[in-house]
């Protein structure tokens, strides 16, 4: 019990933390629900990153841990508190449900949150250490962090640790040995409230982000695409570091996105956007390579939004809130030994990065690995290898819901009957196939479908410099994974096994973040009826 | 998205196909949206969004309950052969490096044959723990059950609880989590 409640005193305090640290940044009062669960999510990683970084820099300063972090944590929390009054405003926030954000969405956000976390936890309490990069890479990592002896904690970058790879990024094993000091042992109760946590705060986040954007109509249904997503769930419960990086890889996109909501020049956002990038680069490798996607995009809608100075200052502001990441992000790198994808690089880096094969090898993987996963993780949520017959119901669902009606009453006649007979044709073809496996047909029936949807959709929407910043940040992402993987000095073919399905999920939650952005608003008081300002 | 046969495009009386133009209009007519004001394309949204989340919502309960109903024992490792005790030469070193004691070092594995990578792993918070060099022997056990391994709980049951790896490395034997 006394482990229990130490445990929830170390993540209430660094929620605490990255609660009075938003709303000290975010000065214009979060103004309604969808606002203010954007905010609580952010509260929680950026939490959980501020107090990892403090306890990664004590175990740095001071060559061993020790339970004198609680006091440096009540510190930053009432320095936190201290800002947050020096910058609050005199407007209140709104209370209740506000307009766009009514008991349909709650139901859904809720019911969903619901299930998910039951399942997570349902598993998390049979699998407690998690899958086994989390035993053998993150857990472990803690276990340095909180070493006793002076200097000890400098044993996980010998040689001989090289398995655990001591280069990845410290953020996650920090925040767990923080959780132990707090317990006062190495339980596997911390790592597994960090996955719960980190797994309610995505889904907040989510809905939060989409519900600012485009309405809480659409907020809920993007939590409910994510929540009974078996990649999101399996992810959840392994522990790996892949769930909080998705956290900030969206966190970081919804904060611009939401500055790019605002009549002025918005620092805050943009700090808090920085920070959140930064925490990307503390978590994993791949986060580095996100602040460089997201500066490429918001590089765009400084081309494209017009207000060069403006736009110029808020670049200088999202650099600012990077920059405290970097530093320790650079600090930990001096001690740690390089990443395998560069010191393993031999002379044939070009001849790999143009190779046709390879190319065709990744391609193959992705394919088969969204059609049926293989990964373990994923197994444990569904039992059995099954199709994703959510990623396609929620295709289907997201793509009815980005016709622009008018469009398509305008065009859908003489292409509506040719699509009409298309589906029958495809009907007819699919109950003569002997097996139910997913033929021609079916393919027939999408691409209906997905005509529909071209011929309905308003490209217009797609024109928003906003919209566009977060999609090219999207698409750098995985055009540098694609990278990747393509150089890997490693075998390919057992690296993309192994890593696929994590990478796939890393920009999960930020595509369906930029494809409900491209959805027509469902609602009168969606937010998403007037366009976001550039 | 109020009702309106105004905006309906047979009653409007645009152009007209015949009977098939007429049901394709009406099926567009489905599609209509906010600013045309036709019932349709509500209905359309409302059995969409139904649809969706009576999908998701019983797929997600289905796998709620056969995680609660189906015990994961067992079905977390992949259990392999057994084969004879031998000296990890790899391992011996890596405990000679971190344990600069003058006497005997010897490490056993018994079963399951473990990786390079497994061994490592179990033996890598032993590095921290200083009260090692008081022993000349470190012995390492795997528990096992019905004769079978079990690792379950690879990390937190075996030698990274502290305690526990005291015990077996004054010359008991691990003890066993679900025997």
């Amino acid at each position: 019990m006394g482990s229990l409640l130490s445990t929830l005193l170390a993540f209430g305090i660094a929620w605490l933390i990255g609660y009075f640290l938003v709303t000290s940044l975010w000065r214009m009062r979060p103004r309604d629900t969808a606002d203010r669960l954007l905010a609580g999510a952010a509260a929680f990683g950026l939490g959980m990153g501020v107090v990892a970084v403090l306890d990664f820099l004590w175990v740095a300063a001071f060559g061993k841990a020790s339970r004198g972090i609680v006091l440096a944590d009540l510190a930053v929390l009432v320095l936190t508190v201290v800002a947050r009054r020096l910058t609050r405003k005199a407007s209140p926030p709104v209370g209740g449900w506000p307009r766009g954000f009514g008991w349909f969405s709650g139901s859904v956000f809720l019911l969903f949150s619901a299930i998910a976390l039951g399942i997570v936890a349902t598993i998390l309490s049979r699998a407690p250490d998690g899958a086994w990069d989390a035993i053998a890479v993150w857990n472990m990592h803690a276990r340095f962090f909180n070493a006793g002896g002076n200097g000890d904690w400098k044993a996980l970058f010998d040689p001989l640790m090289e398995f655990t790879h001591p280069d990845y990024p410290p953020l996650i094993p920090a925040c767990v040995a923080r959780g132990w000091r707090y317990a006062g042992q190495a339980i596997p109760l911390v790592p597994m409230t960090l996955a719960f946590g980190f797994t309610f705060a995505l889904l907040a986040l989510i809905t939060g982000a989409v519900a600012s954007a485009r309405g809480g109509n659409l907020g809920a249904l993007a939590c409910a695409v994510l929540a009974a997503s078996p990649i999101f769930l399996g992810t959840a419960l392994s522990q790996y570091a892949d769930m909080p990086l998705a956290f900030f890889f969206l966190l970081a996109v919804a904060l611009l996105h939401r500055a790019d909501q605002e009549s002025e020049p918005h620092a805050g956002l943009h700090v808090l956007a920085g920070l959140a990038a930064g925490m990307a680069a503390l978590t994993k490798n791949e986060g580095s390579l996100f602040m460089v996607a997201l500066g490429a995009g918001r590089l765009l809608h400084l081309l494209l939004a017009g207000k060069a100075r403006h736009r110029i200052r808020n670049l200088a502001w999202l650099g600012l809130g990077m920059a405290p990441a970097v530093g320790v992000l650079l600090l930990y790198k001096s001690f740690s030994p390089p990443n395998y994808l560069v010191s393993g690089q031999a002379k044939d880096l070009w001849q790999k990065l143009l190779s046709w094969p390879r190319a065709q090898l990744i391609v193959e993987q992705l394919r088969n690995e969204l059609e049926r996963p293989h990964s373990f993780s994923v197994g444990f949520v569904q039992r059995v290898r099954a199709w994703h017959w959510h990623l396609l119901a929620s295709s289907l669902f997201v793509l009815l819901f980005g016709i622009d009606s008018r469009r398509l009453r305008r065009r859908l006649s003489r292409w509506g009957l040719l699509l009409v007979l298309l589906g029958i044709l495809a009907d007819i073809a699919g109950t003569r196939l002997a097996t139910g496996a997913f033929g021609w047909h079916w393919l027939v029936a999408m691409g209906s479908v997905l005509a529909i949807v071209i011929l309905g959709f308003d490209l217009r929407r797609l024109g928003n410099p906003s919209f566009l910043a977060a999609a090219t940040t999207l698409l750098v992402v995985n055009a540098g994974y694609f990278v990747v993987y393509m150089a890997t000095p490693l075998d390919l073919r057992w690296q993309l096994t192994f890593s696929i399905e994590r990478l796939i999920f890393h920009t999960m939650p930020l595509s369906i973040f930029v494809v409900f952005l491209a959805m027509a608003p469902w609602g009168r008081s969606s937010p998403g009826e007037a366009p976001s300002r550039p | 998205m109020n009702s309106s046969m105004s905006a309906d495009p047979v009653a409007t009386g645009r152009k007209r196909t015949g009977q098939a133009g007429v049901l394709v209009r009406y099926l567009a007519g489905a599609f209509e949206g906010s600013t045309t004001k036709f019932w349709g394309w509500s209905a359309v949204r409302a059995l969409a969004v139904l649809g969706f989340l009576l999908f998701a919502a019983f797929t997600s309960l289905g796998w709620l309950h056969v995680n609660i109903t189906k015990p994961l024992k067992n079905e977390q490792v992949s259990l392999r052969d057994t084969y004879a005790i031998s000296p990890a030469e790899l391992d011996v070193a890596l405990l000679r490096r971190w344990l600069p004691a003058a006497g005997k070092i010897g490490y056993l594995c018994e079963k399951p044959p473990l990786t390079c990578c497994e061994t490592r792993m179990r033996l890598a918070p032993l590095l921290l723990d200083y009260d090692w060099q008081k022993y000349d022997v470190v012995l390492v056990d795997f528990p096992v059950a019905q004769g079978r391994a079990l690792l379950e709980s690879p990390s937190y049951g075996l030698v990274t609880a502290l305690s526990e790896a005291r015990a077996f490395a004054r010359g008991k034997r691990i003890y066993r989590r679900n025997p």
